[in-house]
């Protein structure tokens, strides 16, 4: 056990974390390390401060005390937008795609410092600008052939079902390299054979090096694929372990049953 | 027969300098989802500039120093730009309804300035002496009036197809993404302020050139020129147009220029003289109808924005 741990490297990690919105308190002093090349699953009944945790982790929420580290730099309160530039994508429990734009312009808007982005870039850079389009078509296209919205490329992205907008989302992120990605249940709202695919695609991203750490209900996933799993719950961490230790843990029981009962 | 052509010229080279102050809102509202209150301030700045660097010595204001006119019109678009950069700076980090209220505050700040500042701007009767290029030498006003035409329908075309070409390009997927979903345009790391910013301030640099050809159509400028109705007016034509559409932008400037002098004409024609007092008043009940009209029934306006724009 000693032994494993000494090899392990932590990519991102919190140090009493605290959140709180008014009296009541999302994070209550958590304490947690994420290894990096790793599946880490992050389960925890309804309101146990999950989402509430990426959001604090990727500058979406400022949190109340503690501190976040990736590696060993302190990146707490760093914005949303330099964390992604810093390789740490997530993904919204809730889909937020651009409603009024193609499922296609979606995902080409991911890669950063694009040149076409700045304002003189569509007068005095057109080869470049035209070159890095098209290599930015063809990745996405490649991408959404991936999540199965190909066919879908040109329609409006907020006329796509919940679960499309699930996996544009996970395409969005996938449009570029991130050293990390944080998923909030990807699965959900996906129909069963896509989650298959889903789950081939996060594994083979893992064997290349990208971490990850994917809230999800759907313990079918969590059980196959995720090691270590970390389990939360009211704002706190109560497990952390393989899957089969998580599997006959009787606080996790207790917690989901107890958010069961008072639920 | 003449008397109508010269009509149409006029007609067409207002309606085609207002629609260049519709296309720069729709970069900041269609496009980014700007909303801004004081398009005014931004079309006057450019006004008041070209006349106050390119018109001759006036006795009772500063000014008067007779730039080359492509020099003074830029200084007012300049002018224009640097009001909405500090506006910009001060209130686009604020949740959009404040960017709103400040961009109001301002054109009202820039009438009443405008206004009372007679050592600045002429004050209430605003400021003349400015001698438009090459009207000396072309003897006819009529054929003036269609070179000015000609003149600004090639503007209005430059910026139509500066904008086309900006908002099909990586720039304007940015801005569109920001203006649907700020939050999400952040965790794929954009910066949504800086955008933001450059888009309000290339749109009111639009509105300042709108306002420069005006004044030169003119060769006059006073606060009358600069009132909110002009704002409202200028709303009016995108809502009616098709908010994030170029080319809706274009025609609703022509369609709801042509209703406001067509009222006008007809109130003064037919109307009692006591109904004749409130012209003004009626055009902008009619206005408000034809927009709370579009908002019911046709929200995305005569031509509406395309879906797909840059891929
Ligand atoms: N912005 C907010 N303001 C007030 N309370 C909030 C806010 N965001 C979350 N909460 C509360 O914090 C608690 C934790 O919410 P969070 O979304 O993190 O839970 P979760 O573990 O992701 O649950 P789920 O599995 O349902 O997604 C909940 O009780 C929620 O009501
Ligand atoms: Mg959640």
């Amino acid at each position: 056990m000693l032994k494993r741990l000494s090899m392990t490297e932590v990519i991102l990690s919190t140090k009493k974390l605290t959140k709180t919105f008014g009296e009541f308190r999302a994070l209550e002093n958590l304490s947690v390390e994420i290894q990096a090349r790793k599946i880490t699953g992050l389960i925890g009944p309804n309101g146990a401060g999950k989402s509430t945790l990426f959001h604090t982790l990727t500058g979406i929420l400022q949190p109340t005390e503690g501190q976040v580290f990736l590696k060993s730099k302190e990146i707490t309160n760093f914005r949303t937008n330099q964390l992604f530039k810093m390789g740490l994508a997530f993904t919204f429990q809730l889909p937020r795609p651009f409603k009024k734009m193609s499922v296609l312009e979606n995902v080409m808007i991911s890669p950063v410092n694009q040149i076409g982005e700045r304002l003189t870039g569509p007068f005095f850079q057109k080869t470049e600008m035209k070159r890095e389009e098209s290599k930015n078509r063809d990745k996405a296209m490649q991408i959404l052939e991936f999540v199965t919205l190909d066919h879908l490329a040109n329609q409006a992205a907020g006329k796509i079902s919940g679960g499309q907008m699930k996996l544009l989302e996970l395409a969005r992120v996938l449009m570029v390299n991130p050293s990390m990605i944080l998923l909030d249940e990807p699965a959900a709202g996906v129909s069963p054979t896509l989650t298959e695919l889903l789950i081939e695609k996060i594994t083979d991203l893992n064997c290349q090096g990208t971490t990850f750490l994917i809230i999800e209900h759907n313990m079918e996933f969590i059980m196959k694929r995720c090691d270590p799993v970390i389990a939360m719950a009211e704002g706190k961490v109560i497990f952390e372990g393989t899957p089969v230790e998580a599997q006959c843990n009787p606080l996790l029981l207790e917690a989901y049953l107890g958010a069961t009962l008072n639920g | 027969m003449i008397g109508l052509i010269s009509y149409l010229v006029f007609f067409a080279t207002v309606s085609s300098i207002l629609a260049i102050a519709v296309l720069g809102l729709n970069l900041q509202w269609g496009n980014t989802g700007l909303f801004n209150g004081g398009v005014a301030a931004f079309f006057g700045a450019g006004a008041y500039g070209l006349i106050l660097l390119g018109g001759t010595v006036q006795a009772d204001h500063i000014g008067g120093f007779e730039l080359f006119y492509p020099v003074a019109l830029v200084g007012g678009i300049l002018l224009s730009g640097l009001i909405a950069l500090v506006v910009g700076m001060l209130t686009i980090r604020l949740r959009r309804d404040y960017l709103a209220i400040a961009t109001f505050g301002v054109a009202v700040a820039f009438e009443n300035l405008m206004r009372n500042a007679e050592w600045l701007s002429g004050g209430a009767q605003g400021m003349r002496g400015f001698e438009r290029p090459f009207e000396d030498s072309i003897a006819d006003p009529f054929v003036f009036n269609i070179i000015f035409f000609c003149f600004s329908v090639l503007l209005l075309l430059g910026v139509y197809l500066f904008l086309e070409k900006l908002i099909r390009s990586p720039f304007g997927r940015l801005l569109r993404a920001i203006r649907e979903d700020e939050v999400a345009a952040k965790s794929l790391g954009k910066a949504p302020n800086r955008v933001r910013l450059t888009a309000f301030v290339v749109g009111s640099m639009i509105m300042g050139l709108a306002g420069g050809l005006y004044a030169t159509f003119y060769a006059f400028v006073s606060p009358q020129d600069v009132l909110p109705t002009l704002t409202f007016q200028i709303w009016a034509m995108l809502i009616v147009g098709g908010s994030g559409n170029n080319q809706g932008g274009i025609l609703g400037a022509f369609l709801i220029w042509a209703a406001w002098t067509a009222s006008g004409w007809m109130l003064s024609k037919f109307a009692p003289i006591e109904a004749q007092l409130y012209t003004g008043t009626l055009q902008y009940i009619m206005i408000g109808m034809i927009i709370v009209g579009m908002l019911l029934w046709r929200p995305q306006g005569l031509l509406p924005e395309k879906l797909i724009v840059s891929q």
